[in-house]
């Protein structure tokens, strides 16, 4: 086995409990404002993970346990406070779909607006644009506002602008039961495809027979901490033991993203 | 992705497709489209005409009145609408930031920029005010590159501190709108600053010398003053106000740069 393609050491990241209230001008001006000694809350604390080629890895855990914050660490988008983490290669993200979209642009001008956002070169957008619009099949609509879009219809154009990367390290979050049942069994293939050809997948998800078919290893994170890292089916086993073994089927779930 | 400059040179791309998305959807939101960005400045000259002139009574020391002006109004409605627009900016963005790695800098960036481009469509109304009350266009116009370029550091610097303080205040917006209000009667807007050089001498003494020089200290008074120099008085900007002009938009660009830069990442935990 060559080099890690992530290597974390003790990370940690925490939120002040003043982060969620933003303070007033009153407050900044007459100090006061950003108290140093505000209550710490750790989202994730003393994590260690290395992760090798090849792998896929779910992430599991109750909400709150840090799976998302874990996947804003890993995509470059938040800091570790404590710690180190070291990614080797390209990060793709799919954390949620649609965002970035200008509600006033057709859904053509947001494809070249959100591919810019994923970094994507104008020329190979260009190439791309059919493959998009024709998988994101929204017929005529893809000339109309997205104002005038339903939320299945935004996150299906956002799948399949996200998915249209060839990705090295791809980042999941959550976002596995789009549109309805004729595009989900479209966007499980695709992700499955991707999968193939990445270097390596971290999945976050609440869907344990999805993640047992697809994971090699699995992180259970608890209240921050790592609870439990391995083997798929090992690690799944004792947290399906845990809780209770109630699992919700990404196929069956008609929640959106 | 952190905001440097390699960063945000790598995502050029992004920063155009943002500009132009910007004032597309602003175009397709009124009826009117880009009409709209010559008719806003026109009606913005009409206006100040009216009550100055024509209701006051006064401006007759500035002939014509609407191009000088206009002069002030277009750079000045350039840093306001950047600034109001620049303490929501995160915010309103919070949801791509927290799902794609991307240089959060260009969004102020590009903020500045799409109101830069509302700017030229009025300096086009202004130029034909101009060219209309017979005002000797000429060799002074070279001046005007320079002041644009002046004009995009000092917008783009206020732009990026208020855009991270924005995310740390939740009603900076609000407050903002007030500030630029009160500044923009401290600056020489709808008056010129030959009126500040006569009132202060009317003082006499250190302090009649002292305030016009204290007074062309602001950036925005030069810049006012540059414009008309070049599209009203048909001269040239003095050389000291030149350099400090120049030296304060670098020092203010570089120095906004840099909180941005330290804030970067730090605020997203705040959105």
């Amino acid at each position: 086995m060559g080099d890690p393609v992530v290597e974390i050491h003790g990370l940690g990241v925490y939120f002040r409990l003043q982060q969620r209230s933003r303070m007033s001008i009153r407050k900044a001006l007459l100090g006061g404002g950003l108290r140093r000694n505000a209550p710490v809350i750790w989202a994730l604390r003393e994590v260690d993970l290395t992760c090798h080629e090849g792998q896929v890895v779910g992430v599991i855990g109750p909400n709150g346990a840090g799976k998302s914050t874990l996947c804003l660490v890993l995509s470059r988008i938040l800091e570790p406070d404590e710690g180190s983490v070291s990614v080797r290669g390209h990060v793709s993200t799919l954390l949620s779909l649609g965002a970035g979209f200008n509600r006033e642009l057709s859904g053509r001008e947001n494809i070249l607006l959100n591919a810019a956002f994923l970094g994507i070169p104008r020329k190979e957008i260009g190439r791309r644009m059919e493959a998009i619009t024709e998988f994101a099949d929204l017929g005529e609509f893809i000339d109309q506002p997205i104002r005038f879009y339903s939320n299945g219809m935004r996150s299906r154009l956002g799948f399949a602008i996200a998915t249209s990367l060839d990705p090295e390290i791809l980042v999941l979050d959550e976002v596995l039961s789009v549109g309805d049942r004729a595009f989900r069994a479209k966007s499980q293939a695709r992700i499955e495809s991707m999968m193939a050809r990445s270097r390596l997948i971290v999945i976050v998800s609440h869907a344990t027979s999805f993640l047992r078919k697809v994971c090699t290893h699995c992180l259970w994170l608890d209240r921050g901490h790592v609870r439990r890292f391995g083997p798929a089916a090992e690690v799944l086993d004792a947290y399906e033991q845990e809780v209770g073994g109630i699992d919700i089927d990404p196929s069956v779930d008609a929640s959106e993203v | 992705m952190d905001s440097t400059w390699p960063n945000i040179v790598s995502r050029r791309d992004l920063l155009r497709e943002l500009t132009l998305s910007e004032l597309r959807s602003r175009s397709a939101e009124s009826r009117l489209g880009w009409l709209w960005w010559l008719i806003d400045p026109l009606i913005m000259m009409l206006i100040y005409w009216g009550i100055v002139v024509g209701i006051f009574g006064r401006g007759q020391h500035y002939q014509p009145y609407p191009v000088f002006v206009l002069c002030a109004l277009l750079p000045w409605k350039h840093l306001q609408s950047a600034l109001t627009n620049a303490a929501k900016l995160l915010r309103n963005n919070e949801g791509v930031i927290k799902a794609i790695p991307f240089p959060t800098m260009v969004l102020p960036l590009s903020n500045v920029l799409s109101g830069f481009t509302y700017f030229l469509a009025g300096m086009v109304v202004l130029f034909a005010a101009a060219v209309v009350a017979g005002l000797p266009l000429g060799l002074p116009l070279v001046q005007l590159p320079a002041l644009m370029a002046a004009q995009l550091l000092l917008v783009a610097a206020c732009s990026l501190v208020a855009t991270c303080f924005g995310a740390l205040i939740r009603d900076l917006s609000g407050f903002l709108t007030h500030v630029t209000r009160v500044l923009f009667y401290a600056c020489p807007a709808l008056y010129g600053v030959d009126l500040v050089r006569e009132r202060a001498a009317k003082l006499g003494g250190g302090l009649g010398e002292w305030i016009p020089v204290v007074y062309m200290l602001n950036p925005f008074a030069i810049l006012f003053e540059g414009y008309r120099e070049a599209l009203f008085y048909g001269g040239f900007l003095e050389a000291r106000h030149w350099a400090v002009l120049a030296v304060e938009a670098v020092v203010m660009f570089a120095a906004a740069q840099r909180i941005y830069r330290y804030y970067d990442r730090r605020v997203i935990k705040f959105l």
